[in-house]
């Protein structure tokens, strides 16, 4: 093996030991730079290809130098200055040059492109190298040894490239350190076939024998500044990986956390439930809180100070809730956290601790903020052992807790699911229940208190459900109400009486109940306007039935509307008066032409002595006001003969029918005005 | 020639009162007071603010003045303070001038002291008042002081 006995036999061992080390280490920190420049992209890819060709030039140049003055020549040696440098150049932008061209994703061709430029610029390297060191002998080159040093560096060259680039992935990583050794193969394997390929003897007359200490001198020089470079080349490698991985921590940071508040955000939350959820964890609780009365602040206040009360009370539930407590915000006002090893009646002195202390008063920004909040718990594993499912239940005890008038809060059970579940399936059915002509209007006739001659008839809705049957109003309108379906409802069942009434006598009107949020809706008139043209009943003849809820909240708007629909024509009536807040000075304000005295005093009338004296006093009070005034609930003779002997003008209830359908209604008045003829 | 006077930096008042016992919890014990009137008067003084903390029977009443800021993040802490419950903010208004300048934190107890029968009655009116009549009661707790 002729490189063999040329590393052994024509080299200082220290020499060449001292190269390998260089080799070695240069190869080491060449790779990982290498790595790095593949990573990157762009202007960056071009800057770390320059330092990877800085540090990888200059640990090959230092190898093949230390190798150089390592090589026992028998005579005589020196080196041009000139063409060192050259082969330094080379070094570098050779090797440079083959990292950038390395780097293309795709591309079959880029390891053999890159490789091959790495390979050769080692070679052109070492061979410029050798043209600068000079013998005062007679040399001699192996043309094959050349060929075969060339090709195997070119060879090996490739080899770590591909390494290099399969290093990149995931399941690749441990090619990297093959990648080193084939690169530390490939320059090594160049620099002995290449000294192989290269012999020197003696011209006869000179002195023969290289000064071995000034060259041990400098190589140790060489060494030095080479290591020098190259680990300038891994420090940078290393403060890029910090700097890298800060920001990483940084931009998980900023991708866990709710920017406004710093606690986690629903991502996180998720993120941890899940790890408390897996098998073998112990159990815990999760609580989600939410705000009560903040779209209002939010609304009214502005968003900057919205947020503001949302770190307040962010700060809040922090300061409340154990320390080791998982705390997120879910969004919007919505919170949630986690608690371990906690009993459930700690939880529930939390919760009853966290209410109280949200319930208090926000003062920012000189203003006074009053807030509240409910809270629906899970215990984990008993309600649930999914992420999933304990959310799922944790909202519905929190809805538990708002439906129980808010500001508490509430362990989920049971029961809530299938009340809510019941709703659900309502719901579904709810918004079909129109287009399905489910609905349907029956009436319940009124009489004149006199005569005892029908005037008309109250239009009252059913819905008659494929499964449960036939609901009562008092089931769907408040759950039609809070799904924003009673407008169509109510529109519908608006247009229904008004055909059906068109066919009665007539001097015979029919009475309609608007819910409070109808009143609410700007476009009622107009839709009730529509109504009447299409079905071409006159406004005179239709009455509007209205609870003194609706006149409650805004009343500006209530009155507006109210005074807009007597304009047209039609009447308004007070339903179920004497239950509510029942202020007189509604009778005062707004537009009233009927009070109808709630169904529960007729009841009781006329021996229970309070209630008869409010009908009493309710019809006395219809009269002084003008105001006509109608006994709902008639049921037995004596409390018609009361009702109306006190005064009410028209009178209603089961004893004069109950509530029947259309077919059945016409028939009724028919056979009336037979009678009557 | 008078120089027209620089007007006084203005000064934000908080008043509310709130029941002397832990949240769901226990009374508080007298040491338990004057922990609390001991980091008041450490708090108040290093950002500014004065105000007054009467404790009659089983009731706090408490005036805190001062800048607004400061106000605001102190009356904070007191919100997440669970060692009172039932909280009431009575008033919050922006005056001229403090009304316990010189008190960091004054505390004035009803006890059983029968010597203090006048103060202990005083405390009583006060209570009774602040709701209704919240300017005559803080001139009656200045007066307290005297
Ligand atoms: C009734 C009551 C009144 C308080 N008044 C004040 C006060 O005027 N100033 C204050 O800094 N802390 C007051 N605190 C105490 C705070 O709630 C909180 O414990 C304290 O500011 C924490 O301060 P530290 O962090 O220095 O211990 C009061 C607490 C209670 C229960």
């Amino acid at each position: 093996m002729p490189v063999l006995s040329c590393i052994f036999a024509e080299h200082d061992l220290g020499m060449v030991l001292l190269a390998a080390l260089m080799c070695v280490a240069g190869s080491f920190v060449t790779v990982r730079l290498w790595r790095r420049t593949l990573q990157a992209s762009g202007r960056m890819r071009l800057e770390w290809s320059f330092l990877t060709g800085v540090t990888a030039g200059a640990a090959i140049w230092a190898t093949h130098f230390i190798a150089m003055l390592g090589y026992l020549a028998p005579v005589p040696v020196s080196f041009d200055a000139q063409l060192t440098i050259v082969s330094i150049v080379i070094a570098i932008a050779g090797t440079g040059l083959g990292v950038y061209l390395s780097a293309p994703e795709r591309g079959r061709i880029a390891p053999l492109v890159g490789g091959a430029t790495i390979g050769l610029s080692i070679a052109a390297m070492h061979y410029v190298g050798m043209f600068a060191y000079r013998v005062d002998g007679v040399v001699s080159w192996s043309d094959f040894y050349i060929a075969l040093s060339i090709a195997s560096a070119i060879g090996f060259s490739v080899v770590s490239t591909a390494l290099v680039r399969a290093s990149l992935t995931e399941k690749g990583r441990r090619y990297r350190h093959l990648a080193v050794a084939s690169l530390v193969v490939a320059i090594v394997a160049l620099h002995f076939t290449a000294m192989t390929a290269f012999s020197v003897s003696p011209v006869a007359g000179l002195s023969s024998g290289a000064d071995s200490a000034a060259f041990q001198a400098m190589a140790m020089a060489v060494a030095i500044a080479a290591t020098i470079i190259v680990f300038t080349g891994l420090s940078s490698h290393v403060i890029d990986d910090d700097t890298r991985a800060a920001s990483r921590r940084e931009l998980e940071y900023i991708a866990s956390h709710d920017e406004l508040t710093g606690l986690s955000n629903r991502r996180k939350f998720a993120a941890d439930l899940e790890e408390h959820c897996r098998p073998g964890a112990g159990p815990f609780h999760l609580v989600m809180v939410d705000l009560d009365r903040f779209k209002p602040v939010n609304d009214t206040l502005g968003h900057a100070l919205g947020d503001r009360v949302l770190s307040v009370a962010a700060g809040r539930i922090r300061h409340v809730i154990p320390a080791g407590a998982q705390l997120a915000r879910l969004g919007g006002d919505e919170f949630a956290f986690i608690a371990g090893g906690m009993s459930d009646d700690q939880v529930d002195d939390l919760c009853r601790r966290l209410v109280e202390v949200l319930s208090r008063p926000v003062i920012t920004q000189g203003h006074v903020i009053e807030l509240g909040a409910s809270m629906g718990a899970v215990r984990a594993f008993a309600d649930g052992t999914t992420p999933d499912e304990l959310i799922q239940n944790a909202d519905i005890a929190l809805y538990a807790a708002k439906d129980a008038g808010r500001s508490c809060h509430r362990f989920f059970e049971a029961r809530m699911a299938e009340k809510i579940q019941l709703r659900r399936a309502l719901e579904q059915d709810l918004r079909r229940a129109i287009s399905r002509d489910e609905l349907e209007v029956h009436y319940q006739p009124k009489v004149d208190a006199r005569s005892g001659a029908f005037t008309g008839a109250e239009a009252l809705v059913r819905w008659n459900h494929p499964e449960r049957g036939q609901l009562s109003p008092a089931v769907f309108v408040p759950l039609a109400e809070e799904l924003g379906l009673i407008n169509a409802i109510g529109a519908w069942v608006l247009a229904r009486a008004c055909a059906d009434a068109a066919t009665w006598p007539p001097h015979m009107c029919v009475a309609v109940n608007l819910s409070p949020v109808q009143i609410m809706d700007r476009r009622l008139v107009r839709s009730i306007r529509k109504i009447l043209k299409e079905t071409g009943y006159p406004a005179e003849r239709l009455e509007l039935e209205i609870t003194e809820t609706a006149l409650l909240g805004n009343d500006v708007q209530a009155l507006a509307t109210l005074k807009e629909i007597r304009a047209l024509g039609m009447k308004i009536s007070l339903d179920d008066f004497g239950t509510g807040y029942s202020s007189l000075s509604y009778l005062h304000r707004f537009p009233i032409d009927r009070i109808k005295i709630d169904r529960s005093f007729v009841a009781r009338s006329p021996n229970d002595a309070g209630s008869a004296s409010i009908i009493q006093a309710i019809a006395r009070l219809g009269a002084s006001l003008g105001i006509k005034v109608t006994a709902e609930g008639i049921e037995t003779e004596s409390q018609r003969r009361f009702s109306s002997d006190e005064g009410c003008s028209e009178l209603q209830g089961y004893l004069i029918s109950r509530p029947v359908p259309h077919a059945q209604l016409a028939a009724l008045f028919a056979k009336a005005r037979t009678e009557v003829a | 020639m008078t120089s027209t006077p620089t007007p006084a930096p203005s000064v934000q008042r908080v008043l509310y009162r709130s029941k002397a016992k832990r949240i769901g919890g226990a009374p508080l014990a007298p040491r338990d007071v004057a922990a609390i009137v001991d980091t008041s008067v450490r708090n108040n003084r290093s950002c500014g603010l004065s105000g007054i903390l009467l404790k009659v029977d089983d009731t706090f009443i408490q005036l805190v003045e001062g800048e607004q800021r400061a106000i605001e993040a102190t009356f904070e802490r007191i919100c997440v303070d669970e060692r009172h419950s039932d909280l009431v903010l009575i008033d919050m208004i922006t005056a001229e001038t403090r009304l316990f300048p010189e008190w960091s934190m004054a505390h004035v107890g009803s006890d059983a002291d029968p010597m203090r029968l006048q103060v202990n009655r005083d405390l009583k009116e006060i209570s009774f008042t602040v709701e209704t009549h919240p300017e005559a009661a803080l001139k009656q707790m200045r007066a307290l002081l005297r």
